[in-house]
């Protein structure tokens, strides 16, 4: 019963002309105004639910919101309109959507009548383009007053094309143009309107070329039989060439499209005209439309001495003749040119016709290599037994033809097993060659005997490719066979070959079975074991790997050791840097592969640093020295800058190292700081120039260094410390080190033991322990105000982490002996915020001071301290909003904030509970707007104050009060404001200016919910519920999670608590 | 540069020669002795100038290039001499190059709302045609090329070439073992590919338009009228032209319409869908403007028999390690890294895929379909464009029915199938 009423109360605002604002209320009842710019704050949306979110309720203003949003539209020069654009179209998107007619029907006539109502050129065609989505048959007569208009003709015409319905009123218009019309002919042949076609015919006899083109289209997409002779007529005039008219192509359409006799005669002379292509459309057509003659057409064709003519009767052949075309062509195939003859075999390949093959084998005998080769792809196509024979004894044939025969076999449309085990038997080793390659590309198993019989045979013609063959045709069965043939090979060729063919033959088994196999039979025991060693490589088991260390290490054996090269696992990067580290003839070999896997993993950075790092202290050639620092300049962290700094005086390394700490140096801006790397860049610049004189690539990078230089910021940056870490108390800083992985050691931070590496017992980082990788061993720490962030290796250990520690104290390392490379970058203190002091004499509670968030709770990860600032950022996650600890009822707020990015939207939350489902401080609590309320989007909005409600701007108590408007200027300066709280009085005071002094209570006058109990309250200016206005006490909020605000020097004034020392103090 | 060098020998020597082509020496059908063809250029910007379109050589030579942009168009023919020794015709309206019988084969390598248009021009000019990706800027414009190419049996060739050549982009395999792959059923059926930065494919995403571009002055060089031909009239706006054209709806479609068809392509082929089309077409995308076009998160291409193609665009490409193409069976990743054991030596037992015709200017003197032609190069264009209407339109869903190439029950979608053209333009 209570909706009802409310209905009523709506329709009866409605009938009032609107006066009421609070009319046509949405669910969460906000009027279209509201919703409107709600919405416009919102736009353009970034995820597909709010999209539907935004748009559902924009679009559900009905003709209010669309025609509120058109009048937006700024004049187009003055480019603000985007935010209105993106509104329009997705409201008229959504409008094409939706199953209710009566919303669509809404949202067109509003956008109708904000087409009427608007007076900008290119805004109305930006609107009848939207128009044009959600047009009704009615629309024509609207869009054809545009007609007139130069600059909107183009968007009635389109307008006119795309209109659904009922034609009437555009034949209307084209029978009573006082002369023909190019653009009412477009829309005839758009909409294909034969209605049309008398004035068209009409209007074809004007001289004027453009009228003729247009008018020719029309005839060629609307005419019927009634067009022919006009179109013939022009055609013929212009000998059927392509010209400025497309009287031609026009002609050819409309034949097309009428078909019959009529067509049929008019292709006879099409076909006989001069133009090439216009006889290939007139066979086209003659074909399509006297199947009767099709046949007799097609042979006929075939004589012609135009290819493109022969191919366009093949094309529409089976089509038109039906199958009994083959036969038919086939018989007169011998009278055929010999490239007719090329086009037939490519015909036949193509339409797969079995029948013919005898033809087509036949030709692949052929003298004329073009001919042979035509057959051969024909007959692959084809496939079947007889074609694989044909194909199978084209491998005797010489040059291009065997090669075309064994390709086309590769593709063969059929079995070729039988045909290759055939041809392997041959006498002429020509044929067995090209089998052999066959069996072995295709994996005919099948051949395998005959392979391994040629492979061991004597035969120097065939012996070579059967052992190269071999790894194509094996299989675990075949697996002893071959390692027999193996023990027994006299050549290095024939053992490799064979070793191939054994990988090959147990590469489909698990690596255990493939172990198991391999040392079968005693293998790798007797004195021919190094044989299998690149086999054990493949299956890479432990086990595997053991075998060929031991053999390694025990017998030296070379073989061993290259086999272990071939091992593709990152199981094998510790195996290869020790064989490395222990053996120097290796070094080179091993760490070259050592690098090549390490830079595939796909590590982070801190663990790439820790592998290449490894490597570069054992010292290999400079070769091998030149990759990994390559491969550093992936590692864009401090470390490694100062490690390819260390290879900048050797003349061989020099290069690599330069071009290695300019490209990290330059990717990473945050970087080029200090003395210390100030001296590096210097050092690789020289390099650069050194090098530039002779490599113009050089010379570039110099230039590059140079430019880096010109904007070098000498201040900051990171230094390298000796013992156990910086002198003083620190606040803010990051830092690198490496641990030497034997030592227990413990990292003490703002005089907190944050930090323990133990080899044994693994990781501990503000005291929770975790799992250490065993040659993990650089570390990473930072912190800044309450936040620490730690990794090592290619572990994160903490990120964003707040924690307890005072607010400076010492870094240091319990064992300076554990640790090298310690780089330590001191960033700076964060500004503190301390009380005036008549504040502090007053008793203000500082609520923000800077450096921590341990007065808030809630989202501690999206509000972050930054710089003295509190920071709302998108960075880390998190959502909802950051309450103070304590509850506070009376009280006065002070703090600062400070637009980073325009039309930023946030809020203070006064009295409120905390965010679960339903609670917002604007309702259940006061919520003081913080809008940056002067920004375009918030503009233009004939209905309110600049866009936005008075009860939304800046300083406004949502919903209840509106704030008297300020003019911040523009964004990215600090503002001071202070909220007081005392009973229901209410004070917001902005740079100094009062803009709130209310009392909550009066301003609605009494009543925070409708007294009726329904959704609608009278009493409050938005006309909602706020039934948490009068709490009593609750939390002091901030309520916005948009990134791009700050605030700072947030302070609180309790007076209740005042208010408690003054009555005892009276007492 | 070994190649350069013999390469400008060569044309050296051939430069000697007066160039006729072969149509015009010997009336209908006559193929001159050296089976020398030529070509013309429409657009001669960025791509009009890279390698697949500014060449000659004793096979096909350039005789004739066009530009709207006189700054273009004369800086091209400087080149044209300089690199490739050639004198060629320069023309300002391409109804004027196509219509020159000195040439044989028009290449088209201007912004996307020309190659509809141009391709039929050329079409019932009786020209071959090379046409530059996306194949045109909408479905019912690729549905009038495919027409007018049948109309006059005109070769026709698009230009992308993953499916029958080349290691396509960061996927580490040509498309041939792929092909035999899905061929052999050892995956199962239905199949899912997914096109990712995880599988190896970028999209350029820095194709997006701006909003609120504030009309500047025509530049004098270009003619702008000529350029915009069909496209509706809007202020001049450097960025609405040349290297950034495709950020805006009415020329192209951002990163999805710039490198769509070079993925989408080779997809088709695998997927044995050359004659199919989806039914249906899911998008997940912050909203776009109705000018500047914008980015996208993901498409999803739905077919009858239940295969479905994925594209992945901002946002995506940190999720790890994503299959290629996945089926019931197995998957298999960049590199060819397949989950079937043993994969290489199965799928060598299996006959190569059906051989494609590769050579463009064969099947020009042959008559016979390039591989990629106004057929299969239409469907693989027509997913590009059923992502951008869906895009366009902020629908999350939209069916379409491969049958009538229609979209049921959204006439808003259908209106966007075919768009009218401006002024003189029809196709």
């Amino acid at each position: 019963m209570k909706k009802n009423k409310i209905s009523i109360l709506v329709l009866a605002a409605m009938l009032w002309g609107g006066q009421m604002s609070f009319a046509q209320l949405d669910s969460r009842n906000r009027t279209p105004e509201t919703v409107v710019t709600d919405g416009l704050a919102q736009l353009p949306a970034k995820t597909q639910e709010k999209y539907n979110e935004i748009v559902s309720e924009m679009a559900g203003t009905g003709s209010k919101g669309i025609e509120m949003l058109a009048a937006m539209l700024k004049p187009a020069d003055k480019s603000q309109n985007a935010v209105f654009e993106y509104a329009i179209d997705a409201i008229v998107n959504h409008a094409t959507a939706t199953p209710d007619a009566n919303l669509r029907q809404q949202i067109h006539d509003g956008l109708v009548a904000g087409i009427k109502n608007c007076t900008d050129n290119a805004n109305k065609a930006f609107l009848l383009s939207e128009l044009n989505k959600i047009a009704e048959a009615g629309d024509a007569q609207f869009y054809a007053s545009f007609l007139g208009d130069p600059y909107l003709r183009h968007a009635a015409i389109n307008g006119l094309a795309l209109v659904p319905g009922d034609n009437t009123l555009i034949i209307q218009l084209i029978k009573s143009a006082a002369q023909p019309d190019t653009d009412l002919a477009y829309v005839a042949a758009f909409k294909k309107l034969s209605a049309a076609e008398p004035t068209l015919i009409k209007w074809a006899a004007s001289s004027d070329p453009s009228v003729q083109k247009a008018v020719y289209n029309a005839l060629a997409e609307c005419g019927t039989s009634a067009s022919v002779a006009t179109l013939h007529k022009a055609a013929k005039n212009v000998k059927f060439a392509e010209e400025k008219t497309g009287a031609t192509d026009a002609y050819l359409r409309l034949l097309k499209r009428i078909g019959g006799k009529e067509a049929v005669n008019a292709a006879k002379e099409l076909t006989g005209c001069k133009q090439a292509h216009a006889r290939c459309a007139g066979l086209n057509i003659l074909l399509n439309n006297d199947k009767a003659n099709a046949e007799k057409n097609i042979l006929n064709a075939l004589k012609d001495k135009d290819v493109a003519y022969r191919n366009t009767a093949l094309l529409h052949a089976r089509n038109t003749a039906g199958d009994g075309i083959f036969n038919a062509v086939a018989a007169k195939y011998s009278s055929f040119s010999p490239s007719a003859k090329i086009d037939v075999l490519n015909w036949l390949g193509n339409n797969g016709s079995p029948n013919h093959l005898d033809l087509i084998t036949k030709e692949i005998g052929s003298n004329d290599t073009a001919v042979a080769i035509a057959a051969i792809k024909a007959a692959s196509k084809i496939g079947g037994d007889k074609a694989l024979a044909a194909l199978t004894s084209a491998l005797s044939q010489e040059g291009l033809t065997a090669e075309a025969a064994r390709d086309a076999l590769l593709s063969f449309n059929g079995d070729i097993k039988s045909g290759v085990l055939a041809a392997l038997d041959s006498s002429d080793p020509k044929v067995v060659n090209q089998a052999l390659k066959l069996a072995s590309t295709r994996h005919i198993y099948a051949a395998y005997p005959k392979v391994l019989t040629l492979a061991n045979g004597n035969d120097t013609a065939v012996k070579e490719t059967a052992l190269r063959s071999l790894k194509g045709v094996v299989r675990p069965d075949n697996f002893n066979d071959i390692c027999n043939a193996l023990e027994s090979a006299v050549t290095p060729q024939a053992t490799i070959e064979l070793q191939t063919a054994a990988k090959n033959a147990i590469v489909s088994l698990a690596p255990d079975k493939q172990y198991n196999l391999i040392n079968a039979n005693g293998r790798l025991d007797k004195n021919k074991a190094s044989l299998y060693y690149p086999i054990l490589a493949q299956a890479a088991t432990p086990k595997a790997i053991s075998k060929l260390l031991e053999a390694y290490n025990t017998s030296k054996s070379i073989d061993a050791y290259k086999a272990l090269l071939l091992v593709n696992s990152t199981d094998i990067i510790p195996v290869l840097y020790d064989i490395a580290a222990k053996n120097p003839a290796r070094k080179d070999d091993a760490l070259m592969r050592y690098f090549e896997l390490s830079s595939n993993a796909g590590y982070p950075a801190i663990r790439q640093y820790e592998l290449y790092g490894k490597a570069l202290e054992l010292n290999p050639s400079a070769k091998v020295q030149n990759r990994l620092l390559n491969g550093l300049s992936q590692s864009r962290i401090l470390p490694s800058v100062m490690l390819a700094a260390k290879y900048l005086d050797n003349k061989e390394t020099a290069l690599e190292a330069a071009t290695t700490v300019k490209n990290i140096l330059n990717k990473e801006d945050g970087l080029r700081k200090g003395d210390d790397i100030r001296n590096i860049l210097e050092k690789a610049h020289k390099v650069f120039v050194e090098f530039g004189v002779n490599d113009a690539d050089a010379g570039y990078a110099a230039d590059e260094i140079a430019g880096m230089l010109k904007t070098f910021d000498n201040e900051g940056g990171y230094s390298i410390v000796t013992g156990s870490g910086p002198k003083g108390e620190i606040e803010n800083f990051d830092l690198f080190f490496d641990w030497n992985g034997i030592t227990p050691l413990t990292l003490t931070m703002r005089s907190t033991p944050l930090v323990t590496l133990d080899p044994t017992k693994g990781i501990t980082v503000n005291g929770q322990t975790k799992e250490l990788s065993a040659d993990a061993s650089t570390l990473h720490a930072r912190m800044v105000n309450d936040r620490m962030f730690v990794s090592v290796g290619s572990v994160e250990y903490a990120v964003n982490d707040i924690v307890t520690t005072p607010a400076k104290g010492k870094v240091s390392i319990d064992n300076a002996d554990a640790v090298e490379n310690f780089y330590f970058n001191n960033l700076p203190d964060t500004p503190v915020f301390v009380l005036p002091a008549d504040e502090a004499e007053q008793g203000f509670e500082v609520l923000f001071d800077g450096r921590s968030l341990s007065k808030w709770h809630g989202n501690t990860s999206a509000y972050v301290p930054v710089d003295g600032n509190i920071y709302v950022t998108a960075q880390y996650g998190g959502s909802g909003n950051l309450y103070t600890k304590k509850n506070y009822s009376d009280f006065i707020l002070r703090f600062e904030f400070f637009f980073d990015v325009p039309a930023v939207n946030n809020g203070i939350g006064i009295r409120t509970g905390k965010d679960v489902t339903g609670v917002d401080a604007a309702f259940h609590g006061m919520e003081i707007q913080v809008l940056d309320h002067d920004d375009p989007v918030y503009q233009g909005h004939p209905y309110g104050y600049k866009g936005i409600r008075p009860y939304q701007i800046h300083g406004s108590i949502y919903g209840v009060v509106g704030a008297k408007h300020l003019d911040f200027g523009p964004i990215k300066q600090w503002h001071t404001e202070e909220i007081k709280a005392v009973g229901d009085h209410i004070t917001v005071t902005v740079d100094g200016q009062v803009i709130v002094d209310a009392n909550i209570r009066e301003a609605c006058q009494g009543n925070a919910v409708a007294p009726d109990g329904g959704t609608m309250n009278p009493f409050t200016v938005d006309h909602r519920n706020h039934p948490g206005l009068f709490n009593k006490e609750g939390y002091i909020s901030f309520c916005g999670h948009g990134p791009g605000v700050k605030f700072r020097n947030v302070r609180v004034l309790d007076l209740s608590k005042q208010n408690k020392t003054k009555k005892n103090k009276k007492k | 540069m070994t190649s350069r060098r013999t390469f400008l020998k060569t044309l050296g020597a051939a430069g000697l020669f007066t160039i006729i082509p072969r149509h015009v020496l010997g009336g209908n059908g006559y193929t001159a002795p050296s089976d020398q063809l030529t070509h013309g250029i429409i657009g001669t910007g960025g791509i009009g100038r890279s390698q697949s379109h500014f060449f000659s050589n004793d096979k096909c030579r350039l005789t004739a290039i066009c530009d709207v942009d006189k700054g273009h168009l004369d800086m091209t023919a400087k080149l044209a001499k300089e690199r490739l020794n050639e004198n060629v015709a320069t023309y300002h309206d391409f109804r004027d190059l196509i219509r020159d019988v000195n040439v044989d084969i028009v290449h088209i390598a201007t912004p996307p709302h020309w190659h509809g248009i141009m391709a039929v021009e050329a079409a019932k000019a009786g020209k071959d045609i090379f046409c530059e990706k996306p194949m045109t800027r909408t479905i019912g414009e690729g549905q009038r090329v495919v027409e007018a190419v049948m109309r006059y049996n005109r070769i026709f060739r698009l230009n992308t070439w993953f499916r029958f050549k080349d290691t396509f982009y960061g996927l580490g395999t040509d498309v041939q073992p792929l092909k035999k792959l899905v061929d052999s059923g050892m995956l199962g059926w239905p199949l899912k590919v997914t096109v990712s930065g995880a599988t190896g494919f970028g999209w350029k995403f820095f194709w997006v338009g701006q909003e609120n571009l504030v009309p500047q002055q025509v530049p004098a060089e270009l003619d702008y009228e000529a350029w915009l031909g069909p496209a509706p009239y809007k202020p001049y706006h450097p960025h609405r032209v040349h290297q950034t054209f495709r950020g805006y709806w009415d020329y192209d479609g951002g990163g999805l319409t710039d490198m769509g068809q070079h993925y989408l392509d080779p997809i088709q082929y695998l997927l044995n869908k050359d004659n199919e089309l989806p039914v249906k077409i899911e998008v997940d995308a912050p909203q776009q403007h109705p000018d500047a076009v914008g980015t996208w998160r993901k498409i999803v291409y739905t077919y009858a028999d239940g295969c479905q193609i994925i594209l992945e665009g901002e946002g995506y490409e940190s999720q790890g390690k994503v299959p290629y193409i996945e089926g019931p069976n197995g998957k298999v990743y960049k590199g060819f890294e397949c989950t079937i054991p043993d994969v290489m030596n199965k799928i060598a037992e299996l006959p190569d895929p059906k051989p494609q015709n590769t050579d463009f200017l064969q099947c020009v003197r042959d008559r016979q379909k390039f591989a990629l032609n106004e057929a299969n190069g239409h469907y693989s264009c027509t997913l590009v464009n059923l992502g951008s209407i869906a895009l366009r339109l902020g629908r999350t869903s939209l069916d379409f029915d491969p049958k009538t190439q229609t979209f049921p029950n959204d006439a808003a979608a259908n209106a966007l199938i075919n768009q009218p053209m401006r002024g003189e333009w029809s196709i």
